[in-house]
């Protein structure tokens, strides 16, 4: 009898445990910066190798002209190359946009162009199998979106072997590639503060809603914001806590931190999901005045910077990106031509890519990134 | 002991080879159909290196199945599988970074996921409780802490260990398909040689023969669930060494793929019956028609749909088979 009581408590601790766990587990994410494996290892903590900074190369020297729904380029495939792309999920919006940058180059430049994603979203394991099959299919360029920096390795290590030349978007690998491109999360968050920062005169409180521990892209913008601020002496981060990439998240870690700090004016979401949260919040708290900024540029975010509830989001471009990493891509399989570093981000603040009141109408119309999948 | 032997006769000691023909999984027919639809559709798809290709990605699936073949022989599932290997990948890492030697800390995670196993086979047996339910609640309880190990992350260790497994080829093949092997042989004596076996065949054919006989239904589960906990921690290790690093959500699902793999290559849930040859069958079919998709260049989307019809075919064309021969 007593064994039974035993195992009946353990039973009800482990159906806690779920329950728990089910809390925890993320929901829908809707940017790059929603998905849970971005938490990839790349803290230099953990890393394997080293990688080289950002090359910074200026608008008129890049492969291609424009940015997001605009983006084109004179780069013409001489053979037909055959590119394989491999996204983290098929679910992202993000993810699906950036596989139409890479079939819409193929289109424009003439290659072959095969996408693919695991179908466990964010599995770096499926990532290397997909890899490993696309070895099989002779593949000249792989471009990844690494579900995990480290994972991704072996897949990386065996298609360079076979002579495969891999870039990466977003999360890089953790040794260096042909080429990382994507946007230079830093950047970002060093571009959408510094805006912040002028908005307010230098001058305020503000709060930050971080990305998950351990996400390596939220990271990398939270270290980029902070510089930022640095050079503001009078602008002060009251409270820096985590809503997990998630607009429900941003909204009670907002709702919570509003009670005791009454006087803020600025508010940074590490995505658009976790800022749209803080607006709702701001509005339930009756506060009208409070500038929020998130990262992304996504279909919610647009519409709210154009009814001015969000102060400015940034252009993260997943279709650009895709579109782009082909661009080098086949100029280095036409006639040898090295890119100008390791890493050059795409979108850079050399591409206009901060949406704010005054641009939102022409982001809207024409260049919006998320056009492209609707 | 009488009854037992009943049991054993009926797995199959001595049968006609026109019989172990029939015994033949009919999934084996579907696999040369479908390799055969692959060939004409794709020239790079009928290469050595792409059936090498198959056999490494079909390897850590394999194993788990293996495992999971002899729960599911008793009647049962065991959902925490996945789990466990995920756990093995982030243990070893975790205990490696701390100084244990990398050999040595995947000694260790075997030895937990065996614990792991003769827990829930404990659960399972004591508390009278679905297996389902039970290896459920352990497949969270084991997700969270490989999540909190990593707090969230994956986390990284380097060795050339890892190459070794993977790279290392004995007659063209690497270690780690052997390891597989060697799992399958190990399993097959288990099962059809020892008087172990025989009682995993007894657990889900005839229990009461089991009582009969003086064995322990209890005790006996307890040592299958902790022996398909060994197999996953050592299909948790040739993971390891696939990703390199130890990743806390890598195995999520492929409790269910191998339910699926063993339940295509014959094993029944209901009967006791079946065994792991067919299993082999089960996860080369999933892995083929994966590979093939792939190499063919098919959409990731339309993909699982693909999977999932060739999956129902496979099972039905084997329920009316059954029936026929019953017939």
């Amino acid at each position: 009898m007593r064994k039974k009581t035993l195992v009946s408590i353990l039973l009800t601790a482990a159906m806690a445990c779920s329950l728990l766990a089910g809390c925890s587990s993320p929901t829908k994410e809707t940017s790059d910066s929603g998905t849970k494996n971005e938490k990839s290892s790349d803290d230099s903590a953990t890393t394997a190798g080293t990688r080289e900074a950002a090359t910074i190369v200026g608008a008129d020297k890049l492969p291609v002209t424009g940015i997001g729904a605009q983006i084109a380029s004179d780069v013409k495939a001489k053979k037909d190359y055959k590119i394989g792309y491999i996204a983290k999920n098929t679910t992202n919006p993000y993810m699906v946009a950036q596989a139409e940058g890479v079939k819409k180059a193929g289109e424009d430049m003439g290659f072959n162009a095969v996408t693919q994603a695991p179908s466990t979203a964010d599995s770096v394991e499926e990532q290397v199998k997909i890899m490993e099959d696309m070895i099989q299919q002779e593949m000249d360029v792989i471009i990844v979106h690494c579900a995990d920096s480290n994972g991704i390795m072996p897949g990386v290590r065996k298609a360079q072997e076979a002579g495969i030349i891999v870039l990466t978007i977003g999360t890089p690998a953790s040794e260096d590639t042909f080429l990382r491109t994507g946007v230079d999360y830093k950047e970002t968050g060093t571009t959408i503060a510094t805006e912040m920062a002028e908005a307010l005169n230098g001058k305020g409180n503000i709060i930050i809603l971080e990305g998950p521990p351990g996400a390596a892209n939220a990271i990398e913008r939270l270290e980029g914001i902070n510089e930022a601020f640095e050079k503001y002496p009078d602008i002060k981060v009251v409270a820096s806590q985590t809503a997990n990439f998630k607009r429900t998240e941003g909204m009670s870690v907002t709702e919570n931190l509003l009670q005791k700090y009454t006087d803020v004016q600025g508010i940074i979401g590490m995505n658009d999901e976790s800022a749209l949260g803080a607006i709702q919040a701001l509005k339930a708290a009756g506060m009208t005045d409070v500038l929020v900024a998130g990262f992304d540029g996504s279909t919610d975010a647009t519409s709210a910077v154009e009814t001015g509830d969000m102060f400015a989001t940034y252009n993260t471009d997943p279709y650009g990106s895709g579109y782009i990493a082909c661009a080098y891509a086949v100029n280095y399989l036409n006639d040898g031509t090295e890119p100008e570093g390791k890493f050059i981000p795409f979108p850079t603040a050399a591409n206009d890519p901060l949406i704010t009141a005054g641009t939102v109408q022409d982001y809207k119309d024409n260049i919006a990134w998320w056009k492209v999948i609707q | 002991m009488q009854k037992v032997n009943a049991v054993q006769n009926n797995t199959g000691q001595s049968a006609s080879v026109l019989q172990r023909i029939k015994r033949v999984p009919p999934v084996a027919y579907m696999l040369i159909v479908i390799i055969a639809a692959f060939s004409f559709m794709d020239p790079h798809y009928l290469s050595f290196s792409n059936f090498r290709n198959v056999l490494i990605q079909a390897t850590p699936l394999m194993i788990v199945a293996f495992g999971q073949t002899c729960i599911v022989l008793t009647q049962g599932t065991d959902l925490s599988l996945g789990a466990q290997v995920s756990f093995v990948t982030v243990f070893t890492v975790f205990l490696a970074q701390r100084g244990i030697i990398l050999e040595v800390a995947m000694l260790i995670s075997i030895v937990c996921t065996m614990l792991i196993g003769a827990l829930n086979g404990l659960i399972v047996a004591k508390g009278n409780i679905p297996p389902f339910i039970a290896t459920y609640g352990m497949q969270n309880i084991v997700n969270s802490i490989s999540l909190l190990l990593t707090a969230g992350s994956s986390i990284f260790y380097s060795s050339f260990t890892y190459r070794v497994v993977t790279e290392t080829t004995i007659l063209f093949i690497p270690l780690m398909v052997w390891v597989a092997a060697a799992v399958f042989i190990v399993v097959w004596i288990v099962l059809r040689k020892t008087k172990f076996g025989t009682n995993i065949y007894g657990l889900g054919g005839n229990r009461e023969a089991l009582v009969l006989a003086g064995i322990s239904p209890v005790k006996c589960l307890i040592k299958t669930y902790a022996f398909a906990g060994m197999i996953a921690g050592i299909a948790g290790v040739i993971t390891l060494c696939r990703v390199e690093s130890g990743q806390p959500i890598v195995a999520t699902g492929w409790e269910f793929q191998a339910v699926a793999a063993t339940l295509l290559g014959g094993t029944s849930l209901r009967e006791g019956k079946g065994g792991v040859t067919g299993t082999i069958f089960g996860v080369l079919l999933i892995r083929i028609i994966k590979n093939g998709l792939n190499v063919i260049g098919v959409q990731s989307i339309f993909q699982n749909a693909i999977i999932g019809s060739i999956v129902l075919a496979a099972i039905i064309i084997d329920a009316v088979v059954r029936i026929r021969s019953k017939e």
